[in-house]
């Protein structure tokens, strides 16, 4: 099921109100644009809720930027 | 009918400060500000047993040299940090220091964050199936026995404190509080978010993020459809203080008025089954106040919730 970038950021946005995201920041680490681990946590929750899609603990290491996250939704969520 | 007549708390004076702690713990001033929310935490004295800090809350009880006299039926603490290693139970040591009747039957009630709304509903049907007068429940759950100074998931949140609700029936009129409508669950298979196994609290703190963003407003809304009740009819909503982030996502999904959703762990920190009767003890003389709802929910996992309400009764 195709997940588009944009729909994995408003979900973040949702999560996170006090981080703004602006166009081009879906490479940018998301640490660095100030999502810490709680953030995280909701904004994975919000992505399960919508998509269906469990991230696994062990996959964070490699999920770090909302495109990277996309695609893992993408290739996971049931169409 | 027996009520909630009064609910007395003891926050140790030792504070630990979350600030001064913050580089060696790897976290800044604004994640404590605006995601923890606990300044400091609360700390008892190193000397001081669980079952101290219950005789501290007894002696706050306004009717502390009554009961003391008199005597109770019943006492229950609830703890999963008992006095040392837990025999005898710290309910029988609480026993002995407040020199009880031997009428009084006493045990220990092992559960975290939801024991305070299963300990209303023990209480409560306890001393209505057996005609009890006078019934004690105690919150003391020292989690400063096991958590570990180095891990920034916990040594940052959880605080000391215990807390003691009276239950009375009496023949006159009383004003009081009583709960009803609870909804109680547990989900023991996913048990491993919480626990210490070896000694020392872990907490995966995502994992018991996404159990209290789910299930509690689950459950809120299932005891509020019992009760037959909307968001409008109740004065307040006290959850347990878990952190200032889980209490924003919860009044959030529930799309409650902030005003009716207190938070307050500022200065102590979580204190587990105390969290709740921590916010209770002033409100309950609030005649402004008439209808509570109560939702704790951890270690287990174990959740639960009730609607607390103003009553008076006039028969036992």
């Amino acid at each position: 099921m195709a997940v588009s970038v944009e729909e994995v950021t408003g979900l973040f946005s949702k999560a996170c109100p006090a981080v703004t995201f602006s166009k081009g920041d879906e490479e940018r680490p998301l640490k660095d644009l100030g999502v810490d681990s709680l953030d995280m946590a909701n904004a994975l929750l919000e992505i399960q809720e919508r998509f269906g899609v469990i991230v696994p603990d062990e996959e964070m290491g490699n999920l770090q930027t909302i495109s990277a996250i996309t695609a893992y939704v993408s290739a996971n969520a049931r169409g | 009918m027996s009520v909630v007549s009064q609910v007395a708390c003891h926050v140790p004076a030792g504070r630990l400060s979350n600030l001064d702690r913050q580089q060696d713990l790897g976290i800044d001033e604004a994640f404590i500000r605006d995601k923890i929310g606990v300044r400091t935490v609360s700390r008892k004295a190193s000397d001081e047993e669980t079952s101290d800090l219950c005789v501290a809350a007894f002696d706050r009880l306004t009717d502390a040299e009554r009961l003391r006299r008199d005597g109770v039926d019943c006492l229950v603490v609830c703890t999963q940090n008992p006095d040392g290693h837990g025999i005898p139970h710290t309910s029988a040591i609480v026993h002995g220091k407040l020199a009880l009747p031997e009428t009084c039957a006493a045990f220990d009630l092992s559960l975290g964050c939801s024991g305070y709304v299963y300990g209303l509903w023990l209480m409560q049907s306890l001393m209505a199936a057996n005609g009890l007068s006078r019934g004690l429940l105690f919150t003391a759950d020292p989690y400063s026995k096991v958590v570990d100074p180095n891990d920034k998931n916990t040594a940052v949140l959880f605080g000391d404190a215990a807390s003691v609700t009276l239950f009375e029936t009496r023949a006159e009129p009383v004003q009081g509080w009583q709960a009803r409508c609870f909804v109680l669950a547990t989900r023991g298979a996913d048990g491993a978010a919480l626990h210490n196994r070896q000694g020392l609290l872990a907490m995966n703190g995502r994992a018991v993020f996404n159990f209290a963003a789910t299930v509690v407003p689950q459950q809120v809304t299932e005891c509020l459809k019992r009760a037959a009740l909307r968001v409008e009819d109740v004065d307040l909503f006290l959850f347990h203080q878990g952190s200032k982030y889980i209490i924003d996502t919860l009044q959030r999904r529930l799309e409650l008025p902030a005003q009716k959703v207190p938070l307050e762990v500022l200065e102590h920190g979580n204190t587990v089954s105390s969290s709740i009767p921590l916010m209770l003890a002033e409100r309950l003389a609030d005649q402004k106040l008439n209808r509570i709802v109560l939702s704790g929910f951890g270690v287990g996992l174990s959740w639960g919730t009730c609607v607390l309400e103003r009553v008076q009764s006039t028969r036992r």
